[in-house]
């Protein structure tokens, strides 16, 4: 089944032609992969998130998708920091620390989008104040942002 | 904006959590609105913010280190 009419495919494709600079991978983990499948809500939910990425890595060949099991690949997760699943780590030039927990639907489709072309773009247009700041954090930020799909 | 601050500084990063799908977590932080931000487990905010005033919440988190650059 198709997430996205073709209206909407087409915009994210349009979207993505002009704005993807470098390739972006999606690194996602469900709990687990392939044939075997665990019984629940929190398996379907997975299943539905990998085929929404499968659909957004198909509106362009700068996205890729690579899925995870997090039972058959745990160093995978480790090296990528997934502690829960569904994630996504959103990879571009380099590893920004960037992922998403959880389905990316409703607004937060709009959100991931967004996600994927900053990623891909990798230098954002904040102001120098602003660079000057994160330029001399002393420690670490680890920022999480609480959303709902509606 | 926490995607793009992740992007510019190696000391950041950004989770993005849809909270009814972890209610664990999103109890931990008390989470009953959002979107509702939490940095280091110490510095938490509601609602968008302009960029300047959520870098600020960032720099409150982390800290910043003063005093001249060291010399080239």
């Amino acid at each position: 089944m198709a997430f996205l009419n073709d209206q909407d495919a087409a915009f994210v494709r349009k979207r993505f032609e002009q704005e993807l600079a470098h390739d972006v991978t999606l690194e996602f983990f469900a709990p687990t992969a392939g044939g075997l499948a665990l019984p629940g809500q929190d398996a379907e939910m997975a299943e539905y998130t990998r085929q929404i990425l499968s659909e957004v890595a198909s509106l362009s060949p700068r996205v890729h998708l690579n899925a995870h099991s997090m039972v058959a690949e745990p160093e995978a997760a480790a090296r990528f920091g997934v502690t829960r699943t569904p994630a996504t780590a959103i990879i571009g030039a380099q590893d920004y620390g960037v992922r998403f927990y959880g389905m990316p639907a409703g607004y937060e489709f709009a959100t991931l989008l967004e996600v994927i072309i900053d990623v891909s773009k990798g230098a954002p247009a904040l102001a120098e104040a602003s660079k000057e700041v994160l330029g001399k954090l002393a420690d670490e930020a680890h920022i999480q942002v609480f959303v709902t799909p509606t | 904006m926490a995607a793009l601050l992740a992007i510019q500084s190696p000391r950041v990063r950004a989770d993005i959590v849809e909270a009814s799908e972890f209610p664990d977590v999103a109890e931990r932080y008390n989470v009953y609105a959002v979107p509702k931000i939490v940095i280091n487990d110490t510095t938490e905010f509601v609602g968008s913010q302009p960029e300047g005033a959520f870098v600020g919440y960032v720099a409150q988190a982390a800290g910043v280190q003063e005093g001249p650059p060291p010399a080239p």
